[in-house]
């Protein structure tokens, strides 16, 4: 599904903010990538999202070679890109003028769907996220957990083959951590991609998934390959 | 996971879409009532001006029209001209194509009339001889109306002919102002049209501004520049449409207040002067370059303003 050949990523104001990453993620695995802030765990999910293009390697998702991505890719193939793939934020994103249920259905919106199937998708998204009752809510009046259950419908609401979160459960506490998680682990069972950004070693460890650990824009360590990776960086 | 991940949009799902960001953009500038008007205004404002001078040109044009048409030239004859010769020259230009009217006044019925008109028959009658001259008074015919000089010059060369006064230099004058006017509209048009382009791309320009967080969210999950530019499209059109209308108004207003204004004058400035509106056509053209204006001034400036948000 992901497949990272020698990636480096340079800003354009000259900062190296990957270099030489390699791994493939394969349909249906879920991995957590680590490491400490500013060593290029959003910098690499930007990658996959076409929103930054690489400057060096290889990077196919979902059969989509995003290699030369700046002057080859039309927006709209940027776009099409983009609908295979759901995205959850730290800050959820959500848009505070509007209703629950609004918010989910802005994906579907984008892509064209018919106001019929956008509430039926709609609902479906919030019903697997235990929200079902909060579609007519406002997102103010939800709790942080709550926020980031919907971030997560509106990521899920296209039946995306792949889901990347950059620090989701960063503003929660344990508890809630523990209970967004389980919603990721879900959606796993069902077949999807999934690759997390998180800082937070304690929650991630114990979970039995792949961790891919980032340092100064390398990979240090990758749980799939233990052994090999020290001695790779 | 379902195979049909990406639903192509159906053509009722696009006309669908579409008609929900017009009316949903048509809201959200009377959301703003005050800031929505003073742009309207802007715009009516630069599309007036224009409008006004191009109403003015063919509005002169018109009049210096039926004017010809009324117009008349005067041949005065050399005083040894008999009654006869006299009427042989008129039959004479009668029989041209640009004369359609010929009017023979002999040296005593001229002076009867002008000793009616001015009652000045007593000093006009000491002077013994008659001083007023034979005259012939030709009407142009309206098809060849615009050949009034040359009719005058013929008329002039004939040898019974002492003198010719035709209106003719008024009507090139008339000519010369309407076509001044016309020219002015004209440039002034086009350079009002980029100044409604750039408040139109303004008016954008502070749509996205405030629409940031929503723009962004939508690009990261996979809606296109043209889906985002959509609403912005329809608000630019929007803007040039009733920009143009309410221009369309007061220019109504200012053509019958201005014909109001020319009835009351004593003097006639032009024989025939009416400010006509400018018909439907012109009203027409003036909503169509409103609307066409807009949406362009908006599909150059959403370009340009949702590319720069960067995610
Ligand atoms: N748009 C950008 N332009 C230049 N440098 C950037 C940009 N975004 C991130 N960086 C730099 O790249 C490095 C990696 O950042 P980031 O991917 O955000 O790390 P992380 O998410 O792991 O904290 C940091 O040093 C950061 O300063
Ligand atoms: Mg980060």
């Amino acid at each position: 599904m992901i497949a990272f050949d020698r990636v480096s990523k340079r800003y354009e104001g000259g900062h190296q903010a990957l270099s030489n990453v390699s791994f493939e993620l394969g349909r249906g695995e879920l991995a957590f990538l680590t490491g400490h802030s500013g060593a290029g765990k959003s910098t690499l999910l930007k990658l996959v999202l076409a929103i930054e293009p690489i400057t060096g390697g290889r990077l196919i998702v979902n059969n989509t070679d995003l290699s030369k991505l700046s002057d080859k890719f039309s927006n709209k193939r940027i776009a099409l890109h983009r609908r295979q793939i759901g995205c959850v934020f730290q800050d959820h994103q959500l848009l505070f003028d509007r209703s629950v249920g609004d918010n989910v259905a802005v994906p579907l919106q984008a892509a064209g769907f018919s106001p019929q199937d956008i509430r039926k998708r709609v609902r479906a998204a919030l019903d697997k996220v235990g929200l079902l009752s909060k579609e007519k809510s406002l997102p103010v009046r939800l709790s942080g957990g709550e926020q980031q259950r919907v971030g997560i419908a509106r990521a899920v609401v296209n039946r995306p083959r792949i889901i990347l979160a950059d620090e989701p459960t960063g503003n929660l506490d344990p508890e809630l951590s523990a209970e967004i998680m389980t919603v990721f682990q879900q959606f796993q069972q069902v077949g999807v991609t999934l690759l997390i950004a998180s800082h937070d070693k304690a929650l991630i460890t114990g979970l039995g998934h792949r961790i891919i650990a980032l340092q100064e824009g390398r990979i240090i360590a990758d749980s799939a390959r233990a052994g090999h990776s020290q001695a790779r960086a | 996971m379902e195979k049909k991940q990406n639903k192509t949009p159906k053509f009722a799902n696009l006309l669908r879409s579409h008609r929900k960001e017009a009316v949903l953009s048509l809201q959200r500038m009377t959301d703003q009532p005050w800031s929505t008007l003073s742009t309207l205004f802007v715009i009516a404002t630069a599309l007036l001006l224009p409008a006004c001078l191009l109403v003015l040109n063919s509005s002169l044009d018109s009049a210096v029209d039926s004017f010809r048409s009324t117009a008349r030239v005067t041949l005065y004859l050399e005083a040894n001209i008999s009654d006869t010769q006299a009427q042989a020259v008129s039959d004479h230009l009668l029989a041209r194509d640009d004369v359609v009217g010929v009017e023979y006044i002999s040296a005593d019925q001229a002076l009867r009339e002008f000793s009616a008109a001015t009652g000045l028959r007593t000093v006009l009658a000491g002077l013994g001889e008659n001083p007023l001259p034979a005259s012939i008074v030709l009407q142009p015919s309206a098809a060849d109306s615009s050949l009034v000089g040359e009719l005058a010059r013929y008329a002039a060369s004939l040898s019974e002919v002492d003198s010719v006064q035709a209106d003719e230099s008024w009507i090139q004058r008339a000519e010369a102002i309407a076509s001044t006017l016309g020219f002015l509209g004209q440039s002034l048009g086009l350079i009002f049209a980029l100044g409604v382009s750039f408040i139109v791309g303004n008016a954008v320009r502070m749509t996205v501004e405030s629409r940031r967080a929503e723009i962004k969210v939508i690009k990261l999950v996979g809606g296109s520049d043209s889906f985002i530019a959509r609403p912005l499209l329809y608000t630019g059109l929007w803007y040039g449409l009733s920009g143009a209308l309410l221009a369309a108004i007061v220019l109504s207003i200012l053509v019958y207040a201005a014909n109001a204004a020319l009835q009351g004058q004593s003097v006639d400035l032009l024989p025939g002067l009416t400010l006509s509106g400018p018909g439907v056509n012109g009203y027409f053209s003036l909503l169509l370059a409103g609307a066409v204006l807009g949406w362009v001034a908006a599909r150059v400036a959403s370009w340009h303003y949702i590319r720069a948000i960067s995610l």
